[in-house]
């Protein structure tokens, strides 16, 4: 067990590091660097602005530092921002704004997906059965961003129901949670129905159906312990899709998070900031799987631990 | 030999050789079906994959074929057209804004009306009329006079192609990969599958975003060079490092697969009896393995495509895939963002494009894994 877990954060560690390796030379080897595109500067300002970020350097000096930095916890300063924030500084501010709409969505999408799977396997073959099923199908095939923009245009747009501009009342979350859950819930309820209706036919559930034990009990206690299993695996990824997916929802819905900061640095060309934007967003999607891993392992003794 | 009653001797009529006519019986009257004609077969019998089929060959002929039945081109600039409704004429439009003087008020609430309200034209500048043909403009027309129509077929043809051009990467590189690591097996396959993992562990959009970034510059310039390359590839650079992307990060998954495969089939026989007659180690893979995990791979592959056209979508929805006055779906519904309380069929033109080539593309899929690769079957 310790063996494992050992071997499953040194292995994050190394993703990490390799991510943080190829972000830096990526980002570095774009020709004429972030002051090129601003042709108002002159030579003086733009070497002057060079040596303020350490840009003079030679590369591997800036890449030591830079992964020493980063092992401080420290992101640099942000280039396009006036009044010279730290990346850090910005990762604090924006992310919790999309970290609101995306745990939202993620409960969202668990117990819609948990219950869609429940009801369809409990139905089996029946017309509810069918019915959550061609849904799961539908929100899988559709893209979510593409969802989220013909909800935008039903339920915002053409029925007025509900705001669709930034996050100032609590209806105005519903509409970029649901787009943001939209598809991880019909990708669980699937997992859910499929490992449900393999649990049900186990001995053991006949067995506790034979005791007596009541119908609810059966379900809760003995099938669905084991039929969230899949559900827990796909933790990790979920969180990967909610992430990125807040790029396109915080822009559908202009939501000020770090998701549409992040698409905005893009066409500023602010380097730092898309670095440190890009290593945090990965050491939380590698920390999440880790956890998520080691958290199966626990849960499910049957798992061999490779 | 007299047949006695209530004998149990065996009638010795029944061991006689058979006739002509009887052997002719027992050769099977059904047609021995193909690989890929009983394949054929399942999937016709699939409504949902015909369903698929059918809207694949729609989308396709909308976006190659349709083009030349519209006299618009995708960057013609009419004006005098400017952000008509799908079917209006200028003079439609003129009418309702004149009828409606209080127009501009109610636009003072939105805050996204504020661009295309500047973008508009007064009448009084507009007496120029259009000398062109003068076909409807069937989905209406953009802030800047261009058919929406024409702009929705290009679009799509971008996006057909990204689908399929990627996928075409995907599989090439994919299998070669797979095969080759399966096959040799040993510390070549122990690295080649470590640096697999490591790419499987990358969120890739985060890396598709850096990559889309990165290659954009040198590629323009590349393309600001030598202008016969736009014209011999017929892509721009948008694309170009749209399909690098994919041609870097895209075929873990076929790899994977391929190479779950091959390990099954080098085991076998038909293997040994190769090698055994001295073939290299590249015509095994490529005339014995590779053919014979076919079925996986084209499911992989078909799976790829909406995949890859989502990606493209994705890139060019957040501004970094193609480049104006291209469009593909993506960046048609990226423009319509900024219109749309007064233009929501601008948005929804693309949104639904995008919606029903993946969605073909999926059930199609399905479909085809059904057919060719039954126990891929969850």
């Amino acid at each position: 067990m310790a063996e494992f877990i050992i071997k499953r954060v040194l292995s994050s560690i190394i993703t990490l590091f390799v991510i943080i390796t190829v972000t830096f030379f990526l980002m570095h080897s774009v020709p004429g660097g972030p002051f090129a595109t601003n042709e108002k500067l002159s030579k003086g300002v733009i070497a002057a602005m060079e040596k303020k970020y350490g840009l003079d350097k030679p590369l591997f000096e800036q890449y030591g530092k830079y992964l020493l930095n980063v092992a401080h916890f420290d992101l640099g300063l942000s280039i396009a921002s006036k009044e010279g924030k730290t990346v850090n500084d910005i990762i604090a501010q924006k992310f919790p704004i999309s970290a609101g709409v995306g745990g939202l969505s993620i409960l969202v999408s668990l117990i819609l997906g948990l219950s869609m799977g429940c009801i369809a396997a409990l139905n089996h073959e029946k017309l509810v059965d069918k019915g959550v099923m061609f849904i799961s199908t539908l929100g899988i095939a559709v893209p979510g961003f593409i969802m989220g923009m013909l909800l935008l245009l039903l339920f915002g747009v053409e029925l007025r129901w509900l705001g669709f501009i930034g996050l100032d009342k609590p209806s105005d979350y519903i509409l970029p949670t649901f787009t943001l859950a939209f598809y991880p819930a019909c990708f669980i309820a699937r997992l859910v129905r499929s490992s449900l209706l393999d649990v049900l036919g186990q001995d053991y559930i006949r067995t506790a159906r034979a005791k007596g034990l009541p119908p609810r009990k059966v379900l809760i206690k003995h099938a669905m312990r084991n039929a969230m299993l899949p559900v827990v695996t796909y933790l990790g990824p979920l969180l990967a899709y909610v992430l990125v997916g807040s790029f396109v929802v915080e822009r559908i819905f202009s939501i000020p998070g770090l998701g549409q900061f992040f698409v905005d640095s893009i066409t500023s060309r602010d380097y730092p900031l898309i670095m440190g934007t890009t290593i945090f967003l990965a050491a939380l999607i590698i920390f999440m799987n880790l956890l998520v891993d080691i958290a199966y392992s626990i849960i499910d003794p049957r798992i061999k631990l490779k | 030999m007299a047949n006695k009653p209530f004998s149990f001797q065996i009638d010795p009529s029944m061991f006689e050789p058979a006739g002509s006519d009887e052997k002719k019986e027992l050769v099977t009257k059904r047609i021995s079906l193909s690989y890929w004609k009983d394949a054929w077969k399942r999937l016709r019998k699939n409504p949902t994959a015909m369903i698929g089929l059918i809207l694949i060959i729609l989308a396709i002929l909308f976006a190659f074929v349709g083009p030349v039945f519209i006299p618009y081109h995708y960057d013609d600039q009419i004006r005098g057209y400017e952000n008509l409704r799908p079917m209006q004429t200028p003079q439609q439009r003129d009418a309702i804004r004149n009828a409606l003087p209080t127009v501009k008020n109610r636009s003072d609430e939105f805050s996204y009306d504020f661009q295309s309200s500047v973008a508009a034209p007064t009448p009084s500048t507009t007496p120029k009329t259009y000398n062109g043909p003068s076909f409807p403009h069937i989905l209406g027309t953009d802030s800047l006079g261009r058919d929406n129509l024409v702009r929705l077929m290009f679009g799509s043809q971008i996006s057909l192609t990204v689908g399929i051009v990627a996928s075409i990467i995907i599989l090439v590189i994919g299998s070669i990969y797979g095969a080759v690591s399966g096959y040799i097996g040993g510390k070549l396959d122990n690295v080649m599958m470590r640096i697999l993992e490591l790419l499987y562990a990358i969120p890739d959009i985060l890396i598709v975003i850096l990559l889309s970034i990165v290659l954009r510059p040198p590629l323009q310039q590349l393309f600001a060079l030598n202008p016969t390359l736009a014209k011999l590839t017929g892509i721009g650079p948008g694309l170009l490092s749209m399909f690098i992307t994919f041609a870097l990060l895209y075929w873990v998954s076929m790899a994977r697969i391929v190479r779950g495969q091959v390990l099954q089939l080098k085991e076998q026989e038909f293997i040994t009896a190769a090698r055994a007659l001295g073939a290299s180690n590249s015509r095994i893979i490529f005339r014995h393995l590779l053919p014979n995990c076919i079925g996986p791979i084209i499911v992989t592959a078909t799976f790829q495509i909406p995949n890859a056209i989502f990606v493209e979508s994705f890139l060019s929805f957040i501004g970094l895939g193609i480049s104006a006055p291209m469009a593909s779906l993506g960046s048609l519904a990226n423009d319509a963002m900024n219109g749309i309380q007064t233009y929501p069929y601008m948005l929804a033109e693309p949104a639904i494009m995008i919606a029903i080539i993946i969605l073909a593309f999926n059930m199609f899929g399905d479909g085809i894994r059904d057919a060719l690769d039954p126990r891929m079957k969850k």
